[in-house]
């Protein structure tokens, strides 16, 4: 049986590895043959840290270097990702009626998912790499999102204030984009097999649809919101509880 | 040491259980700490000198099922006996805290959507605001959070301890009684009809309030800490 830090400092590894573009088999044959090394280690009273001569994040950085990144499988995620990314930025306009675009939006549409990449990316490496705590995890990955997420309405909202759209759709419009977003989260979770990429764009778009469609004053609509996000954070400590439950070969 | 330092303690020390003893152990403290009426400084000292204890047999070679025992639950509901409940005067400024930062946020949002908003729309937007009516929406949306929360809460008291829990069907119950309850929650908003006097909120006002209230609770938090 391996120490809780030893499990964290191999999940944390994994998480690196992924994150550096590696190949899910090779990390998977890399992390069983370091834990049957570490179980064997801890039984002489020894830790991780008395069997690499480097530090952990020089050793996460020798192995990264080691091992060919499965540039393949990038490719194939990389269009799931974009499309992802902008169908939660579309949606929203989509179902509250206000679809239009502008030349700027499709130029900067594509940079912004881009740079959130870029920024999900190295967060997600640093995080492995210097084994961030739950807590920092948590406000780091909150703070990454606010950015990407304040950056995408911002060129929403400003880009409409110095340039005039090329395109504005109508009620036709609105309800083929919201099919085709709806399809592109069924997608991604049948992809990912989780049930996540469905549930939280429908708790996230509930105040569009009652904007559009009920004539609840701001109050109850924000009221609503609130509690479907508090709801959704609890779900979602819920399912993260199982899914550590799981590694841990509880459940 | 205060409840918020043990629990800092606890964590790290967690990290030093091996897999086994963490699983026995984790449950252990979940299955105390969800017991939401415990006197929160009692049940964390507990839970600190059982994980001392813990620590020393592990480390003679010991797992949690030896120096514990084969029936955990029986355990818990043991230590859960002889613990105090929290005080009420605890309690309440506790749960009224909650309130004051939820009521805060939406008056802060309220403020700076309508002033968005107004810049935007030609048409006036509505700041009127029937108090009757909005205090019996945040009554029934209250109400059904807490209810969700408790049965979910309830979902993890009940798996804990077992080898296999279903967690597929958990996962579905809390999800329909989440689904369902806003429904109601809906249905309630829907056919609720505006009653009771009215009066103008303007964003500002609501600005202010809400940002007055959010830095009363910063303030009452950072007194709290020192």
């Amino acid at each position: 049986m391996l120490s809780t830090k030893s499990e964290e400092f191999i999940e944390n590894l994994r998480m690196y590895l992924m994150m550096s573009g590696k190949n899910e088999r090779e990390i998977d044959e890399l992390l069983e043959e370091l834990k049957d090394h570490l179980v064997e280690v801890e039984k002489k009273g020894k830790s991780i840290e008395d069997i690499i001569d480097l530090t952990p994040e020089q050793y996460m950085a020798t192995l990264k270097k080691e091992m060919k990144t499965d540039y393949k499988h990038i490719v194939k995620l990389l269009p799931i990702y974009f499309l992802g990314v902008i169908a939660y930025f579309l949606m929203g306009p989509a179902i509250r009626g206000e679809f239009e675009l502008n030349i700027i939006q499709v130029i900067g549409f594509p940079i912004i998912a881009g740079f959130g990449l870029v920024m999900y990316v190295s967060f997600l490496q640093q995080a492995g790499k210097k084994q961030y705590s739950k807590k920092k995890f948590f406000f780091g990955w909150m703070i990454a999102s606010a950015i990407v997420t304040a950056s995408a309405v911002l060129l929403l909202v400003g880009s409409n204030l110095v340039i005039d759209p090329f395109y504005i759709g109508g009620w036709k419009t609105d309800v083929i984009i919201i099919v085709i977003c709806c399809s592109i989260f069924i997608y991604t979770a049948i992809k990912s097999k989780a049930w996540f990429p469905i549930w939280l764009p429908a708790i996230l778009f509930i105040s569009d649809v009652f904007s559009r469609f009920t004539s609840w004053s701001i109050e109850t609509i924000l009221m609503i919101s609130i509690a479907s996000y508090i709801l959704m954070f609890v779900f979602m400590l819920l399912h993260l509880w199982r899914l550590e439950r799981k590694n841990n070969g509880v459940a | 040491m205060n409840a918020k330092q043990l629990i800092e303690d606890n964590n790290r020390k967690r990290e030093l259980l091996t897999t086994e003893n963490e699983e026995y152990y984790g449950d252990l403290l979940l299955y105390i700490r969800l017991k939401l009426t415990l006197s929160e400084q009692q049940s964390e000292e507990v839970l600190m000198e059982l994980l001392d204890h813990l620590l020393d047999a592990q480390e003679a070679g010991k797992t949690a099922r030896e120096i514990f025992g084969d029936d955990p639950k029986g355990f818990a509901d043991a230590i859960i006996e002889h613990l105090p409940k929290e005080e009420k005067r605890k309690v309440i400024p506790f749960i009224g805290g909650i309130i004051a930062d939820i009521i805060g946020w939406i008056l802060v949002i309220r403020g700076g959507l309508l002033f968005i908003l107004s810049q935007f729309t030609e048409v006036e937007v509505k700041s009127t605001v029937h108090p009757i009516s909005t205090i019996g929406i945040a009554l029934v949306l209250a109400s059904f959070v807490l209810f969700t929360i408790f049965y979910i809460f309830k979902i993890i008291d009940r798996s804990l301890f077992t080898e296999k829990p279903n967690a597929k069907k958990d996962s579905i119950k809390a999800g329909l009684v989440g689904a369902l309850g806003m429904a109601v929650v809906l249905l309630v908003v829907k056919f609720l009809p505006e009653i009771g006097p009215a009066f103008v909120f303007p964003w500002w006002v609501s600005l202010i309030v809400g940002g007055i209230l959010l830095f009363s609770m910063y303030l009452r938090k950072k007194r709290k800490e020192e």
